[in-house]
């Protein structure tokens, strides 16, 4: 809980500086490469972590099978939901709002 | 920039099964949440430079809302479903996994210290909720509807995806898309934080 508030307020923080910083119009372009970085260097700690669990390794299949099923479900749910949603809020096919 | 990510994990997995040190994969649970708040701060940073959220909101009204939150439900509801049918995962796990909403660069690293197997899972998924999206755009857009293309990509249908939805769509439909990519991606730190406990 502690490390999802301090996520949730380094986030903020990072959107307040934004917003000041957004008149000075200064040229940004390296803050796409630290991202990058950050990144990267992320998902190769968390690769190294599933790397390093044997029983991990040796049921790679299964995972992306059980990965391949979830996502079919999610989708389905996802698509489900939102056109449910736009029937009730009167919205036709192509997203324009009909019944008002 | 999904081949470079692709490539680092594979690079990370091969690392680890074959010569990184222990030492490293013991202290790598620190490395993650230093790494996490140096790309969430940026992230925000882009968020607030951007400066066109409140813009959007108004131009598109509060109807806009119900959809990443129908978005939500209908994860939820498909997460439950394969939780179910899938034993060895169980329902929590599962709605572990589809907290990510197709940001697979932040939902797995956060649950690589809740279990590795579910991060594992969790990178897969959300790697193919976002290469599905894209693929399944115009199909859904051409056979369901507008509004509905922007439910399948998830967090990324604020960048990645964005593209996509206004090509197959309508040019107002991408502020949907934008608006509903938002949410989400907020959602997600927060819904992956609540359902594993972070």
């Amino acid at each position: 809980m502690g490390v999802l508030a301090l996520y949730l307020a380094i986030t903020f923080v990072g959107y307040i500086a934004g917003s000041k910083l957004k008149k000075t119009q200064k040229n940004f372009s390296w803050t796409g490469k630290v991202q990058f970085v950050a990144i990267v260097i992320l998902v190769f700690t968390m690769g190294s972590r599933i790397g390093a669990d044997k029983s991990i390794m040796a049921s790679l299949d299964s995972i992306g099978i059980t990965a391949l099923v979830i996502t079919v479900f999610i989708l389905a749910g996802s698509v489900g939901a939102v056109f449910l949603a736009r029937k009730l809020l009167g919205f036709n096919k192509e997203g324009v709002k009909t019944d008002d | 920039m999904t081949k470079a990510i692709v490539c680092s994990v594979i690079c990370g997995m091969a690392a680890g099964y074959f010569f990184l040190p222990d030492w490293f994969i013991n202290i790598s649970g620190n490395l993650l949440v230093v790494g996490l708040c140096v790309l969430l701060f940026f992230v925000g940073l882009d968020i607030g430079r951007e400066g066109t959220v409140a813009e959007n909101f108004k131009k598109a009204g509060w109807r806009v809302l119900v959809f990443p939150f129908a978005i939500i439900i209908g994860t939820y509801a498909g997460s439950l479903v394969a939780g179910l049918l899938l034993p060895s995962l169980g329902i929590r796990d599962a709605m572990a996994v589809g907290s990510g909403f197709g940001w697979y660069t932040l939902a797995p690293v956060m649950l690589a210290e809740y279990s590795t197997s579910v991060s594992a899972v969790s990178f897969m998924h959300n790697v193919m909720r976002e290469l599905f999206g894209i693929l399944l755009i115009p199909i859904i857009a051409k056979k369901i509807g507008f509004i509905e293309t922007v439910s399948l990509p998830g967090a990324a249908a604020m960048d990645v995806c964005l593209p996509v939805v206004e090509k197959a769509t309508r040019g107002d439909i991408a502020v949907y898309s934008f608006i509903s990519g938002v949410v989400l991606s907020i959602a997600v730190p927060v819904l992956v934080g609540l359902v594993a406990g972070v």
